[in-house]
């Protein structure tokens, strides 16, 4: 009988084991419970948040009059159901049953010792205990108990359901968090105020507990009067009346004043220690919302000028930075910053270096710290692309091998285009006004889209300067490489062929190049139909 | 015809600090004549070291010292370390010689707005010119490719600016009539004097017509370039 027992116990455990659909039904709950990257988890948060103030604003109306049938029902069945429902799910989710029974076997089978159940179930129940024991599964539990009305203590259990919401809502989590990192000072200033609440209390009960004050007839009106005024609160509702009562009055609101300043100043410490961290999780959450993030490490000259074109440009990015006032300057300035230290993996993996990230700008003062930078992205991510600067051309040469793909030397940029200006000062001019798009003449880039006119046909095909369009170049793709790579055509002859994802760098107004994508847009749809 | 050009060019370059020299490196690849001036005497020492003969220690302050330069008709670039000094120059400069070409390098949008006001012809940001190519990267990136190609990559590519002398084949003609693709050539813009200095891009799409001192912008291989600067200049007479 056990015998057999055990067995359908384990074809049990293994057959969950190798179910894909339990599994991924049990993802999905895990998911939507407590993973905040998860997508529908925002969805089920608002949900539960409605059913708690629905449920709480019902209970709190129910004070005075009645409510409906239908809400009291709802308030009764549903939202406990729902509770209910949750509550187990969280409580399967947190651990598998089991692989536990699949361990212990494979290992009584290995070493050849009999199958304890005990020793299962022990396990098993101390995973549960686990969870069923923490602070939050405990108000989970507790917020269920309300919907017993017959007893009306456990009304008071509603405040429970409000505390409910905390899971639901980051922020109000993260006070709690902050709270939590002066544990030792509250836990201090509270036994503080405990004795000095005892002693008052004691103090007042002897003076005045005797007849003296009408107020006072026990011990717990004296706890109740000494807690008043050692807060500061003072109702006023039990006075002292005589002079030792006053004398200890004037001391407790003494040490009362000093005891809230402390607390006061224990949380306002807190929350400016960590507001830092505040911002960084801001910032962090609103990151990871974006694709395509450009990193800006160093903000300096160059990086604010690049943040501040990236701005007007409208791409995303983000500034890191390990110098503090620089970090509060680039917020001053409107920036999504980060206090950071880029050469670290640890700060670009928590960015999603190889996800979210498209490119890493290097533009720190130290030619040391770029090449620390560039090293350290390149190692996390082969595809991403990195752009550096340095001041140096040797240091150029050990970037290059270090795997940037960009390489900026202000100087030698300057020298540059010092050096077109002279040679060609009309043609420079120009130039300048195309790239920085001053006028409205610009050159712009157009990828050739599967199934558009151009795909296919050849560069003759389409008159660009009856279109008021000069064609100045063509990248080509580069044949059965599957990287992204492209080679660059001059002024492409007529019979050059296009195909899908060559792209065509044009010259022109700002109309003509807008007309132009319009109707490279516009031949796609039609191909398809 | 560029070699020529260039050549004829005289540059005279103030300042030879870790800025000065980098900008001499890469004036020194396009042009022959260059003048090194500097007040500080490691600099010049360098300069010697570097192998530029034509380098000399003025005192960049004292203006007669500056006159003496004969600075008339030179392209005059000032890229001197210290900014405060560099606008100082560039003032003295522009005081001695009205027609010389003046450049100045800058280090900040202030700066630049102070070099423009003394009336030096060319300021040019090191920061923002290096910002707007890390700009132009990310967001434009096959435009970059092919500007990078034109101007930096030594690969035969170039931008060149010609001026249609006397009597030449072009002469009377319209933008239209002539295809300069035939050339293997690209026609950007032409600046035509007659209608100041305005630069007329030619996808605007005006029909204009050719005259004498016109300079075309054009665009292609350099030996391209050249037969058409032969073909224009042969037909003089």
């Amino acid at each position: 009988m056990r015998r057999f027992f055990i067995r359908q116990l384990v074809a049990f455990a293994y057959l969950l084991e190798s179910a894909p659909r339990y599994h991924r039904v049990k993802r999905f709950f895990n998911d939507l419970l407590n993973n905040d990257d998860f997508r529908y988890k925002k969805y089920f948060d608002l949900f539960m948040i409605f059913v708690i103030l629905s449920s709480v604003s019902i209970l709190v109306i129910d004070v005075h009059k009645h409510v409906a049938y239908w809400l009291d029902f709802y308030d009764l069945y549903i939202v406990t159901w729902i509770f209910i429902i949750e509550y187990i799910l969280r409580l399967w989710v947190h651990s598998d049953m089991h692989k536990v029974i699949i361990t212990h076997y494979e290992e009584s089978e290995f070493f050849e010792k009999p199958f304890s159940f005990w020793k299962v179930f022990k396990q098993i129940a101390q995973e549960k205990w686990a969870y069923i024991s923490s602070p939050a599964a405990i108000i989970d539990l507790i917020a269920i108990l309300p919907s017993y009305r017959e007893i009306r203590v456990l009304r008071v259990f509603v405040l429970f359901r409000a505390f409910k919401m905390l899971r639901y809502s980051r922020s109000l989590l993260q006070f709690f968090d902050i709270l939590r990192s002066k544990k030792i000072e509250l836990y201090t200033l509270f036994i503080l105020l405990s004795f000095f609440t005892l002693v008052a209390s004691i103090m007042i009960y002897v003076f005045e507990g005797n007849g003296n004050n009408p107020d006072i007839k026990n011990m717990y009106d004296a706890i109740y009067w000494a807690l008043v005024t050692i807060t500061t609160v003072g109702y006023g509702d039990i006075t002292p009346v005589t002079t030792e009562g006053r004398a200890v009055a004037m001391l407790v609101i003494l040490t009362g004043i000093g005891a809230i300043s402390f607390l006061t100043s224990i949380i306002v410490s807190a929350f400016s220690e960590k507001l830092p961290e505040i911002k960084e999780t801001r910032v962090m959450n609103q990151i990871a919302k974006k694709r395509e993030l450009n990193l800006i490490c160093g903000y300096g000259k160059i990086g604010q000028l690049v943040a501040k074109k990236f701005k007007e440009a409208n791409r995303p990015f983000l500034v890191i930075e390990s110098d503090r006032q620089k970090v509060e300057k680039a917020e001053m300035d409107g920036h999504d910053a980060l206090f950071a230290d880029a050469t670290k993996s640890s700060t670009l993996l928590k960015l999603k270096l190889g996800k979210n990230v498209r490119s890493v700008i290097c533009v720190t003062h130290d030619d040391i710290i770029n090449v620390f930078i560039t090293i350290n992205a390149r190692s996390l991510c082969k595809d991403v692309e990195i752009i550096a600067r340095c001041s140096e051309k040797s240091v150029a040469k050990k970037l290059r091998l270090a795997g940037a793909n960009h390489i900026i030397l202000p100087e030698e940029i300057a020298g540059m285009l010092g050096s077109v200006y002279i040679g060609q000062p009309v043609a420079f001019e120009a130039l300048q006004a195309i790239i920085t798009q001053r006028r409205t003449a610009r050159i712009d880039e157009v990828e050739v889209k599967l199934g558009s006119f151009f795909d296919g046909a050849k560069v003759g095909d389409f008159d660009f300067y009856a279109n008021k369009l000069i064609l100045l170049a063509l990248l080509k793709r580069f044949e059965g490489s599957g990287k992204e790579s492209h080679f660059v055509v001059f002024n492409p002859p007529d019979d050059t062929r296009l195909k899908v994802g060559d792209i065509l760098v044009i010259m022109g107004y700002s109309v003509s190049i807008a007309d132009f994508k319009a109707r490279m847009e516009q031949s796609v749809r039609f191909k398809k139909q | 015809m560029s070699d020529s050009k260039n050549s004829s060019l005289e540059i005279i370059l103030f300042g030879y600090g870790t800025t000065g020299a980098k900008i001499y490196e890469m004036l020194s690849g396009n042009f022959s004549k260059i003048t090194v001036l500097d007040k500080d005497e490691e600099h010049i020492k360098r300069a010697k070291e570097d192998g530029i003969v034509t380098s000399s220690l003025i005192d960049i302050t004292d203006d007669s010292e500056l006159e003496e330069q004969r600075l008339e008709g030179k392209i005059l670039f000032c890229a001197m370390d210290d900014m405060a000094l560099n606008i100082f120059l560039a003032l003295s400069l522009r005081n001695i010689t009205e027609e010389s070409t003046i450049l100045s390098i800058s280090t900040s949008a202030e700066n630049t707005r102070k070099l423009k006001f003394i009336g030096v012809n060319k300021v040019i940001d090191i920061y923002e010119s290096s910002a707007n190519r890390i700009v132009d990267i990310v967001t434009r990136p096959a435009v970059t490719r092919v500007m990078d190609e034109i101007i930096y990559a030594d690969n035969g590519i170039s931008i060149e600016e010609i001026e249609i002398p006397p009597n030449s084949f072009l002469e009377g003609k319209c933008i239209q009539e002539i295809n300069f693709r035939d050339f293997g050539l690209i026609l950007i813009g032409i600046s035509d004097k007659e209608l100041g200095e305005d630069f007329i891009f030619v996808s605007r799409g005006i029909n204009h017509k050719f005259d004498e001192g016109d300079i075309l912008v054009l665009l292609g291989e350099t030996q391209a370039l050249k037969d058409f600067y032969k073909k224009l200049t042969g037909n003089e007479r």
